[in-house]
């Protein structure tokens, strides 16, 4: 079970079943498609480190999705 | 053409000047470090009289484009003894404008025992006028008594009893829109630099009667409107209005970058207590004057500012932004909002940076004058910097003052100038940044950060942050807000378009980079002349012998490297 946390966001928490690795941008997309909304601009992070939209998203990754802001 | 307005501060003497150079069109941190680096020697005194201090307003300062009222104060820093170029919001550059001038220089300067001078800028004259009514009063109670004197929609400029005193931290505050002093040029003790010259504030009447006439009406209405509709339809630009930059709280504890305990660690337990959510749900709860989605200037689409109630709805500071959450929050193990928001306040009525004095007092921390994690003392430190105790100027001098008077290694800086709001040994983007720019450090000279694949690796991070260094540095090159940045990050046509039809000058997107890059040259041999070697670009030796905690990451970034990343 992949675990993705949007946050300031309110898709909120999204839980999504996966045989196989993912890229992310596909799941993303599936998950704005049940959302019917979608997050912008994003930063994802997993275990601390960002991670691209093609790169593979594995079965039990937990991954976090900020607004992609800056300090100013 | 353009006006510079030259005033000497020891005779009172004002003179206008035309000039139509490119770096008068753009203005911004284009003409202020133009000016710096054609004007001040290097190697002189910042509070001297050879010393200069420049104001720019932008490019479309005045008009109806959206976030382009930025004003760039320029000078020789009394902190990094570099060149400084600090901007603010509010309503300045915009009376500026109506007063048809694109930069204000403040020239000369008087004997240490003459008296405090107000310069006072209206359609028909420049006067100085006394002002002592304004000694040794904090900032509000200044905009105060401005406001009362040449009325709320005046552009005031002025400083706080910190910068009076030649304090190194002290900034330069603007008025807002509602005629309160709240928009800070903080960084590099620029307001010392004004205080060198005995003024005390200067004000820009609301009786100016320039309107921007552009060479093609239609097209700068239509491109005008283009840039608000590319703010609003930018997602980033939108959650920009609700939650401000204190977003950047949960992504660097998830980063592991979120500055703490002096620099030491970059994580905090707790830290969702001072993050957006938790601060946009307290000022929707406590109402009154409390503000979400409030702006810093006229016209903005943007308005990523706020204003932070007490419990009682009543205004207490406005703004609180991301890097005063963590300087003066996480960095001190402080989880409180309102602490926080105190601290803000008592900083802009000190006028002092909020980072510098945050990053000192975390100093003052480590050397065992308090507790981490102590509200009531980091507030008491506050006051000693307001009050202008010995050790209240000691912390208002800097962190890296602090840290030297105080007896801590650990001093978080590069150049004399505190370290922004990301833990350099855990993003190595932002560490390059850091090293490399010629302000000392400042992460919005290359803001890496959201483009790091792997931020504990310094490798591919000097192009990284070169490409950022220009892609921030455009914004400031025409003064523009940083956050517009977003909207035109791969393409800037949107922005020369509007040039175009402004002045009828055209410039390229390459003419326009070389530019900014032209400015990143000529501000680092200002540097190289003043006598700032490549080994003064560093950070204390601690962050390159002891590794962060969460990452276990120390400083691996070697002086060629640093070098190859100021090569423009």
């Amino acid at each position: 079970m992949v675990k993705i946390t949007f946050k300031m966001s309110d898709l909120g928490t999204v839980e999504v079943e996966l045989d196989q690795a993912r890229q992310l941008s596909q799941l993303l997309e599936e998950i704005y498609l049940n959302a019917g909304e979608k997050m912008g601009g994003i930063i994802a992070v997993r275990d601390g480190k960002v991670i691209n939209f093609d790169d593979l998203v594995e079965v039990d990754d937990e991954i976090t999705i900020f607004p992609a802001l800056s300090g100013g | 053409m353009f006006s510079l307005l030259r005033i000497n501060t020891v005779t009172g003497k004002a003179e206008k000047e035309d000039h139509d150079s490119l770096e008068f069109v753009l203005g911004g941190r284009t003409l202020s470090s133009h000016l710096v680096s054609e004007e001040v020697p290097a190697d002189c005194d910042p509070f001297g009289k050879k010393s200069k201090l420049f104001f720019c307003n932008g490019s479309m300062a005045g008009t109806t484009v959206s976030s382009g009222g930025r004003l760039s104060i320029g000078a020789k820093s009394p902190l990094t003894g570099g060149i400084k170029e600090s901007n603010a919001g509010g309503i300045v550059g915009m009376r500026m404008a109506q007063q048809g001038l694109r930069c204000i220089a403040l020239e000369d300067a008087p004997d240490t025992d003459s008296t405090w001078k107000v310069i006072v800028i209206g359609k028909d004259t420049t006067e100085m006028i006394d002002g002592s009514f304004l000694t040794g009063k904090g900032v509000y109670e200044k905009s105060d008594l401005l406001s009362e004197k040449f009325g709320k929609k005046a552009g005031c400029i002025t400083i706080g009893p910190a910068a009076e005193n030649l304090l190194f931290a002290s900034g330069i505050a603007c008025s807002d829109p509602h005629g309160v002093c709240s928009r800070y040029a903080g960084r590099g003790g620029l307001g010392a630099v004004m205080a060198s010259k005995k003024v005390i504030a200067i004000v820009i009447l609301d009786d100016g009667e320039v309107k921007p006439e552009p060479v093609d009406q239609e097209k700068f209405k239509t491109g005008s409107k283009k840039i608000v509709d590319m703010l609003k339809e930018n997602p980033v630009s939108s959650l920009f209005t609700k939650y401000g930059t204190a977003a950047m709280v949960d992504i660097c504890q998830e980063l592991n970058v979120l500055p703490t305990r002096n620099f030491t660690q970059g994580t905090m337990e707790g830290a969702e207590q001072i993050n957006a959510q938790t601060m946009y749900d307290t000022i929707e709860e406590r109402g009154g004057e409390g503000r979400t989605k409030h702006a810093c200037m006229h016209p903005c689409a943007i308005m990523c500012s706020n204003i932070y109630p007490d419990k009682d709805g009543k205004l207490l500071c406005s703004p609180i932004e991301y890097e005063t959450m963590a300087l003066m929050g996480s960095n001190l193990c402080l989880k409180n909002l309102d602490t926080i928001g105190m601290m803000n306040k008592i900083a802009n009525d000190a006028g002092v940076d909020t980072l510098d004095c945050g990053a000192a007092i975390g100093v003052a921390m480590e050397a065992g004058l308090a507790e981490f994690g102590d509200d009531q003392a980091a507030i008491d430190f506050m006051n000693e910097i307001l009050n202008l105790t010995p050790l209240g100027r000691i912390l208002g001098s800097g962190c890296k003052i602090a840290a030297q008077v105080l007896g801590v290694r650990h001093a978080p800086h590069v150049l004399g100038q505190a370290i922004p709001a990301y833990e350099p040994r855990g993003t190595k983007g932002m560490a390059m940044t850091y090293l490399s720019t010629p302000m000392g450090a400042d992460h919005t000279f290359g803001f890496t950060l959201r483009d790091e694949e792997d931020p504990t690796s310094k490798e591919g991070k000097v192009e990284l942050s070169k490409k950022f260094q220009v892609i921030g540095s455009r914004m400031d090159a025409m003064g523009m807000c940083n956050f517009v940045r977003y909207s035109v990050r791969h393409d800037m046509t949107p922005l020369l378009e509007l040039i175009k039809a402004k002045f009828g000058v055209e410039v390229t997107a390459e003419e326009f980079d070389n530019m900014v890059k032209k400015t990143l040259r000529i501000e680092h041999q200002f540097n190289r002349d003043a006598g700032i070697t490549l080994q003064d670009h560093r950070f204390a030796d601690s962050f390159y012998q002891v590794a962060q905690p969460e990452t276990g990451e120390k400083i691996d970034i070697t002086d060629e490297e640093t070098e190859q990343a100021m090569q423009w």
